[in-house]
């Protein structure tokens, strides 16, 4: 019985340990086992085409080749116990565990920590006799890639069953820490293994001489290196955002990124093989950042957040920003760590300013082989001072061409108001976001400049006249409003255009008027309505 | 001789008298009728005016399009001249030039004169005018 505990214990020295933290916190719940051999990029096959055990990641934490039971048919050092409460293993419908769990990428068997053991140690561990040899020695100064994990294995104190001498029992499923460390005992006493990671643990085996006088071999774990080394993700964000009525689109500044935390003095950045944050907004990949070898990754991003096309109502929209950040070391047995963080942004889009005309010109109306025409107002240097848009007799037709910057059915309808009397008016085109009013400019106008029915009336007689009071200024410009309303937010917007009057046109007939004219040239140009 | 000389003198004498009684008689017609339809020439600018302005339509001339009533407009100033200047008058012909914006207006006036010069006692006379009418036009000249 004794000697089958003692080559159980030997031969543990190549295992690979379970991880002694409840790393399902740490490795992502998120990702699936197919997607972290993928990350941390572990062989789906090992160097004997045996195909990688998911069944002994799920319930060890450990990742293996082939199956125990695939082992057993191989070699008859596999053994089944059974455990009933704490097995974690079922095989033919029992609870229990196999002494192999399947093999490393070498094609080396991997041993299984929580196999109870044949026989109960007569004392503790930190009371064994322990026997030096030098090979012990010698596997301290093998070039191992990282100091800090040897160093680290040199100075932790060891763990090993929880042994009841008193009733005689040892709790494999329970490490306990002894004041046993291979630096205070000496290297030469202790054979490292397997060295611990940030995750697992490191294993050490010994030679001890019993009290019978027997050398019995037995197997130490440690503790991992880092156990509570984790990532840690985070976005710096405003909570609340704006975007006034002006804008049509507003850029929300997003910090994120990850930090490494509770590093040791073991547990170094160099360590990290990989280090990714990856955000996502409303659910979709926007951005990531990823790097090695550091302990702090950080990126700014502006993500636009746009008012949808001719959507003019007040909105809430509510971002969810997510970051998840995964890390892995160079350890590969370490595992995939994983951290996610999340963040509500309330989006506040005030209602669009809205700008329903565009622009608006006045025009002559007239009528050209047939088809309606618009011509130019006569501008002089007098109309120019006061903002009007020109001079038109009274009695003619404007031309009011209104240009929509909004989808026509926004408008409810147009109101036309002349020195504040309200006017009728006639569409005579209404297309293409393009609506042209015809007014009539009736007696609501009043007669701003003179010509010569106004000066004669005023002289009474058309030979007092004199020619430099032809165009002269003798009231404001007539103020034409114009009222548009709109049915998506029932508000009045007011557009203000200015013109001049003179006299009734059919009294001017056989006159001339002339007083700095400044469009001359365009007075003839007649345009399509 | 003598005879001779007498005879032309008188010949010329005679002539004299002759043409200077024509230049008379010319000039007696020529002042009635400048006195008579001297008048009537300046009005005819008023009254072709005043009748294209009842007869225009005025809807269409808003839109610079010049339309009148011309057989109306006829009507009407045959009858304001018949009535205030000469009753035996005839309007030949009267039509409006959109481009130059004139009316092109014809008479027939048959006219009696003072002095009787020939069987027929009356001179058709012929009164050719362009009247303007024209919406108010802008000029480029400043004062």
């Amino acid at each position: 019985m004794c000697k089958i505990f003692v080559r159980l214990l030997f031969l543990l020295v190549i295992i690979y340990i379970l991880n002694y933290h409840p790393l399902n916190k740490l490795i992502g719940k998120s990702y699936t086992f197919e997607e972290i051999i993928d990350i941390v990029g572990i062989p789906k096959y090992n160097k004997n085409n045996e195909k990688i055990n998911k069944e002994i990641y799920n319930k060890y934490n450990l990742f293996v080749y082939s199956s125990p039971e695939n082992i057993l048919k191989k070699t008859n050092l596999q053994r089944f116990k059974e455990v009933k409460d704490k097995g974690k293993y079922s095989y033919n419908k029992k609870k229990g565990e196999f002494f192999i769990l399947g093999t490393n990428y070498e094609g080396d068997y991997v041993y299984n920590v929580y196999f109870p053991v044949d026989m109960v140690p007569e004392s503790l561990p930190d009371k064994w006799n322990f026997i030096y040899y030098s090979s012990f020695e010698k596997s301290w100064n093998c070039n191992y890639l990282y100091i800090e994990q040897v160093e680290y294995m040199k100075e932790t104190n060891l763990l090993f069953d929880k042994i009841d001498l008193k009733n005689k029992t040892c709790d494999s499923y329970n490490f306990v820490e002894y004041n046993i460390s291979p630096i205070k005992y000496g290297l030469g006493k202790f054979r490292l293994n397997t060295l611990a990671t940030w995750k697992t643990m490191g294993i050490i085996s010994t030679k001890r001489r019993a009290e019978d006088g027997t050398i019995r071999d037995s197997v130490f774990a440690t503790k991992p290196m880092a156990v509570s080394a984790n990532i840690k993700s985070w976005i710096d964000v405003k909570d609340k955002v704006d975007m006034s009525e002006d804008e049509d689109s507003v850029n929300i500044d997003i910090s994120f990124g990850c930090d490494v935390i509770n590093l040791s003095k073991y547990a170094k950045e160099y360590h990290i093989k990989n280090i990714t944050s990856k955000i996502y907004i409303n659910d979709r990949y926007v951005d990531s950042v990823s790097g090695s070898k550091t302990a702090n990754l950080d990126k700014k991003i502006m993500f636009a957040i746009s008012r949808e096309k001719d959507e003019i109502r007040a909105k809430d929209v509510i971002l969810n920003i997510r970051v998840e950040s995964y890390m892995y070391t160079e350890f590969l047995v370490d595992g995939l760590m994983y951290d996610s963080c999340s963040k509500e942004v309330l989006v506040k889009i005030a209602p669009k300013k809205l700008v329903p005309i565009n622009s608006i010109d006045i025009n002559l109306l007239k009528v050209h082989n047939g088809t309606l025409v618009v011509s130019p107002l006569v501008q002089t240097t007098k109309t120019n001072i006061e903002n009007s848009s020109g001079i038109i007799e009274k009695g003619r037709y404007l031309a009011l061409s209104l240009s929509l910057n909004l989808k026509r059915e926004y408008y409810e309808n147009f109101d036309i108001y002349v020195n504040n009397i309200k006017q009728d008016y006639e569409i005579i085109k209404d297309k293409n976001n393009i609506i042209v009013l015809k007014l009539g400019v009736e007696d609501n106008f009043n007669v701003s400049i003179t010509t010569w029915k106004t000066l004669r009336d005023t002289y009474g007689s058309i030979f007092d006249i004199e020619n430099q009071d032809i165009g002269r200024r003798i009231n404001k410009p007539n103020v034409i409003k114009i009222i548009v309303k709109l049915n998506v937010n029932k508000i009045n917007y007011e557009y203000l255009v200015y013109v001049d009057t003179v006299d009734y046109y059919m009294d001017n007939i056989n006159y001339k008027y002339f007083d700095n004219v400044t469009n001359f040239e365009e007075l003839d140009n007649i345009y399509e309505i | 001789m003598k005879y001779k000389n007498g005879n032309i003198i008188l010949f010329l004498g005679i002539v004299i008298v002759v043409i200077l009684t024509l230049i008379f008689i010319v000039g007696v017609i020529y002042m009635q009728i400048n006195i008579q339809l001297g008048t009537l020439k300046e009005d005819l600018d008023l009254i072709v005016r005043s009748c294209a302005y009842k007869n225009v339509n005025i809807e269409k001339l808003k839109y610079f399009e010049y339309e009148f009533n011309i057989d109306k407009m006829k009507e009407d100033i045959s009858y304001l001249l018949r009535e205030n200047y000469i009753s035996d008058i005839k309007l030949l012909r009267l039509s409006y030039d959109d481009s130059k914006n004139y009316f092109d207006i014809s008479l027939e006036i048959k006219f009696i004169p003072l002095i009787k010069i020939m069987k027929k006692n009356e001179l058709n006379i012929l009164i050719n005018k362009q009247v303007k009418f024209k919406l108010m036009e802008v000029e480029k000249n400043n004062n």
